[in-house]
């Protein structure tokens, strides 16, 4: 009984602290390591992208050179005179504008003089051309001499001028004056796209290292964390004298020669005990005296230590909160993969609804989506609790596999929906499942942490999925990402049902809160009714309004690429990652709720005034970004202020009514996001409609601050009341 | 374009199943059809190519020829023939010949006109409805059908401003042709659509009634004194018999002449034009006419034009005019 009553909770989490701490510098060597070798490998891939520019510009540039002088050549033959050629500019406007790369069209006569010219470097151009920088038209034409009916391949001559190829063309028909076509492409025109590669790159190492990240947490826990944890446990019975258990031999290799190490000490320890009875019992039989002292002995003995000879009974690994971690990242990095193009998706679909406005026909896969996860949410906590996480979590897998299958071949709009409506009952499904693992592997004192854990895991997971979803569907098209999105989904149920404890953590659901009482409830605290109405619904009609539905009809009518507006919805979950930690600080040490919870909605109206003064690809990073970090600020405000809220001895079941109704009263929120955003669309048109979507939370904001006032009492959420929770 | 040339190559196709597989298998390609071909001033292009037609593609057929002489009297004569002799399809070339032959197809006459007693197929017809031959382009609703070789008149304007914008016509015409008559008027709301003069000049009529191609220079250089900066071409059968004169006259006069058939600008003088090849729209109308002989009703056979039309530039004339086109039309532009 040494040990008995020391501090078996330090000692159980000591192994997986010093773990824990190797396990960083493993993880920062790791994701060092990857950073490095992707920056070099995307660092040789844009060299040899500019290498393969040049021969490609100077190709692009021939071809265009040659029809255009194959038609000027013509009129020369026909007898009009070079000095007569009609509408010479428009025509070579016409080319120009094919290739965006051309920064000038000029056509020079015999002597060097400019004749006609298009193009914004044109005045480059003819600087250069008075400076006698451009070949001498005399050069360019010794090219066309020798055989002027030969093939047109080979005749031009190109050079690099200060930032602009130059291609001179010679244009000779007998009889006529010989004139030279000069063509300035400019590698600006590529910049754009050298920019999306690039930030494609940044995006894959950014979604890499993030997924190493979990991955790593992961097998770390699986290989190491755990048996050490395992281990930990083991030693501290033996220190407490208890040599009944051995353990399971888990984990990697060296965790398991340890253990086994272990459990042969443990072993040995039981058979030298037995042997010691077995010789005890003989000595008794020698007498009386020898029999009672040896028997004191062995009481002694067996009162600091127990022994099982024989009856050894197996430790098991406690299912660690690390375990749903990584198939819940990959799960929700699946399901966030066609996010970006979803609107864009839909909008290329057949829809049967011909009543509808094409703009709300879009926006039904998201509500549906919404409305199928709300319904969804209840039905899966209730079979939770009886079958538990990891079968809940595989079963959610079906119809989140079959969901993004359908999606991926939707032939209509109604197909669509109907497959969206399957993936949410899926995403339901594992989304409860895995929260309710969390809450079950956490301790009593670390629920919080374990919670926090499944918000990292689900932020990041939606971060990747955005980002690397975009680049995924522009590279290989919608169709396939959906076929993608369902593989990474069965690969996560395949890591959950290797990893979640197979025993089940079944454990009765609790009584459900009765909706009644919580609109009652939510009825009778007008300070509660005014954060639902004008915070926690508002923001969430811009979230799935301004992000989801909005952000990439507009961007891609904007003309803006795939990955950039995966890019640019991202930016929504980064911006919110950053915030989050402020917002839970304010809320949690300066007792701040009306403040953060009024910038959620200020920032975003902020964000969406700025954009008529932006380009829309800037105009919308940035009111998304601003959206971010308003949600950032102000949802752990939001969450925080309704404990604060119900003061009194009924207070913590009430502010779990509350908060449950203020889960179905977002819900409404994300279900109108689409459709409000889809109205304003077809009234306002794509500016007016982010700028409505951000201005209404900014309004429901400034009545927020308002009622904060004038409510009678102590304002908003009361200042005081430490604490409680 | 090429889309148009698909649906096209496929309806012959179709046509050629249709006629082989479906209807008379057998005696499709055994029997000999017999076409009675009435045309206006002769035999060209259009005729070759309706009978090249039938050659390339070994479908047998006995064409009697029969010329009008540029005389209605000669086409109801024909007619009667037809009548009597009972060929099983009736070809009429030119627009007189058609509406003559046919009649208006709300005051059929049956002792003059076919009346539908025999199909008919009709080409190098200028506005079959606004000449009364067909009541609808879609629908021809009776026993005849036929091409079309002149683009609408919207089409043809809005080419010859890629030629050079203008702000001025003018149009001279026999004024008691039909088809000229309707051009005028097309012109005219055109002028009224889109903003430019009409000069208007018909050539006078000597007292037999006949427009007097002595006026025709006359009327060119009035025109081109009113301050025309085009002068339009219409379809009509007086014109073309004197396209040189006529042409010659817009050259004299410094006026670059537009025309929407090809005979003006590869036999005169003519500038530009929008044209159907004749020898195109033969072919095309002896698709027509082998749909009907392969028993399709010809009253819901549409009347069309060939999907592709031809840009003209008469660069003799561009040059003697010191009137070049833009380079942007050279890059499809024929020239001559």
């Amino acid at each position: 009984m040494i040990a008995q009553g020391s501090k078996p909770s330090a000692a159980d989490r000591a192994p997986a602290v010093a773990g824990g701490g190797e396990s960083a510098a493993l993880i920062l060597l790791v994701v060092a390591v990857l950073v490095l070798t992707t920056l070099y490998v995307a660092n040789r891939a844009l060299d040899a992208f500019n290498r393969e520019l040049l021969p490609l510009m100077d190709r692009e540039a021939e071809a265009v050179s040659s029809s255009i002088a194959a038609t000027i050549e013509r009129a020369l033959a026909l007898g009009i005179p070079a000095d007569r050629l009609v509408e010479v500019d428009p025509f070579l406007d016409e080319f120009r504008r094919q290739l965006p790369s051309l920064g000038y069209v000029a056509l020079l006569d015999g002597k060097g003089s400019l004749m006609h010219g298009v193009g914004p470097e044109l005045p480059a151009f003819e600087a250069m051309l008075a400076a006698g920088r451009v070949l001498r038209p005399d050069l360019a034409l010794v090219r066309a001499q020798p055989d002027p009916d030969s093939d047109l391949a080979g005749r031009s001559i190109s050079t690099s001028l200060e930032g602009i190829r130059d291609t001179a063309w010679p244009i000779v028909v007998p009889g006529q004056e010989a004139l030279v076509l000069h063509i300035g492409s400019s590698s600006r025109a590529y910049d754009a796209q050298i920019a999306d590669v690039q930030w494609d790159i940044w995006i894959v190492l950014l979604v890499s290292v993030l997924a190493t990240y979990e991955v790593l947490i992961f097998l770390l826990a699986r290989s190491a964390e755990a048996p050490m944890t395992l281990l930990g446990r083991a030693v501290d019975r033996v220190a407490r004298g208890d040599w009944t258990r051995t353990v399971a031999v888990i984990g990697s290799d060296e965790s398991r020669q340890v253990l086994r190490t272990f459990n042969l000490a443990v072993r040995t320890v039981n058979e030298a005990f037995a042997r010691l009875t077995w010789k005890a019992e003989e000595i008794a039989r020698e007498g009386r005296e020898a029999a009672e002292r040896i028997g004191r002995e062995i009481s002694a003995l067996t009162e600091r230590h127990r022994f099982a000879p024989g009856r050894l009974v197996r430790m098991t690994a406690l299912p660690g909160a690390a375990m749903a971690r990584t198939p819940l990242f990959i799960f929700v990095l699946a399901e966030q993969l066609p996010t970006s193009f979803m609107p864009l998706y839909a909008g290329s679909l057949h829809s049967p609804f011909s009543w509808l406005d094409p703009a709300v026909a879009i926006g039904l896969p998201l509500s549906a989506f919404v409305v199928a996860v709300a319904v969804a949410t209840p039905f899966g906590g209730w079979w939770v609790g009886r079958i538990g996480s990891r079968n809940v979590f595989l079963l959610g897998a079906v119809p989140a596999v079959l969901g993004h299958v359908l999606a991926g071949l939707a032939a209509d709009l109604t197909m669509l929906i109907g497959a969206r409506v399957i993936a949410a009952i899926g995403y339901a499904l594992v989304t409860i499942a895995c929260q309710h693992h969390f809450v079950q592997v956490g301790n009593a004192g670390r629920q919080a942490g374990t919670l926090a854990v499944f918000v990292l895991a689900v932020v990041t997971g939606t971060i990747c999925g955005m980002a690397i979803g975009a680049v995924v569907a522009d590279r290989l098209g919608f169709t396939n990402t959906f076929m993608a999105a369902a593989g990474l989904v069965a690969v996560a149920a395949l890591l959950a049902a290797w990893a979640l404890p197979a025993d089940g953590d079944a454990a009765p659901a609790r009584p459900a809160a009765a909706g009644g009482s919580a609109w009652l409830l939510a009825l009778r605290a007008p300070r509660f009714l005014a954060i639902v109405i004008l915070a926690a619904i508002p923001a969430k009609i811009a979230l799935n309004g301004m992000v989801y539905y909005l952000a990439p009809l507009y961007l891609a009518q904007a003309e803006v690429t795939l990955p950039a507006i995966g890019r640019t919805i991202m930016m929504y979950s980064i911006g919110m990652l950053v915030a989050i930690r402020a917002g839970a600080w304010l809320a949690d040490r300066r007792r701040l709720y009306l403040v953060p919870m009024a910038l959620m909605g200020l920032l975003p109206a902020a964000g969406v005034l700025l954009l008529p003064w932006q380009d829309p690809a800037t105009g919308i990073l940035i009111a998304v970004t601003a959206l971010g970090i308003g949600h950032g600020l102000g949802s752990a405000p939001m969450l925080a202020a309704v404990p604060a809220l119900c003061p009194g001895p009924d207070g913590r079941r009430q502010a779990a009514l509350l908060l449950g109704f203020l889960r179905s009263a977002e819900r409404i929120g994300s279900m109108l996001g689409p459709m409000i955003g889809a109205t304003l669309l077809a009234t306002t048109g794509p500016t007016g409609a982010a700028l409505w979507l951000g201005l209404i939370p900014g309004a429901a904001a400034i009545l927020l601050v308002l009622a904060g006032w004038l409510l009678p009492g102590r304002g908003l959420v009361p200042a005081v009341d430490g604490g409680r929770r | 374009m090429s889309r148009h040339l698909l649906g096209r190559r496929g309806l012959l196709a179709g046509g050629l199943g249709i006629g082989l597989a479906a209807r008379r298998p057998v005696s499709a390609q055994q029997r000999l059809w017999r076409i009675m071909m009435i045309t206006w001033r002769g035999w060209e292009d259009a005729c070759q190519g309706f009978a090249d037609y039938f050659s390339e593609r070994n479908v047998p057929v006995e064409l009697i020829l029969r010329d009008a002489g540029q005389s209605a009297a000669t086409v109801t004569r024909h007619v009667a023939e037809a009548k009597a002799t009972r060929p099983d399809l009736v070809y009429l070339w030119g627009t007189t010949t058609a509406m003559v032959a046919l009649g208006p197809y709300d005051a059929v006459d049956p002792a003059i006109h076919l009346a539908d007693e025999i199909p008919a197929v009709f080409n190098i017809v200028t506005e079959p409805v606004w000449n009364k031959i067909v009541p609808s382009l879609e629908r021809p609703s009776r026993r005849a059908t036929g091409t079309l070789y002149i683009t609408a008149m919207e089409q043809q304007l809005a080419t010859l401003a890629t030629y050079r914008p203008f702000r001025s016509m003018g149009i001279t015409y026999s004024p008691i042709e039909g088809n000229s008559r309707a051009v005028v008027e097309l012109l005219g709301q055109e002028a009224k659509r889109t903003g430019f003069e009409l000069i208007d000049r018909p050539v006078p009529l000597d007292d037999a009634g006949k427009p007097i191609a002595a006026a025709l220079p006359g009327k060119v250089a009035e025109i081109a004194r009113a301050g025309a900066e085009w002068l339009y071409i219409a379809p009509d059968s007086f014109l073309n018999g004197n396209k040189l004169p006529l042409t010659q006259a817009a050259l004299d006069a410094g006026l670059p002449s537009f025309t929407s058939t090809e005979p003006y600008i590869l036999q005169a003088h003519a500038l530009f034009g929008l044209v159907s090849r004749y020898y195109a729209v033969g072919q095309f109308t002896a698709f027509k006419a082998e749909q009907i002989l392969n028993g399709v009703e010809p009253a819901t056979i549409p009347v069309e034009p060939l999907a592709r039309f031809s840009l003209i530039v008469n660069v003799q004339t561009a040059k003697r005019l010191e009137f070049y086109p833009p380079l942007s039309l050279l890059r499809f532009a024929e020239t001559v």
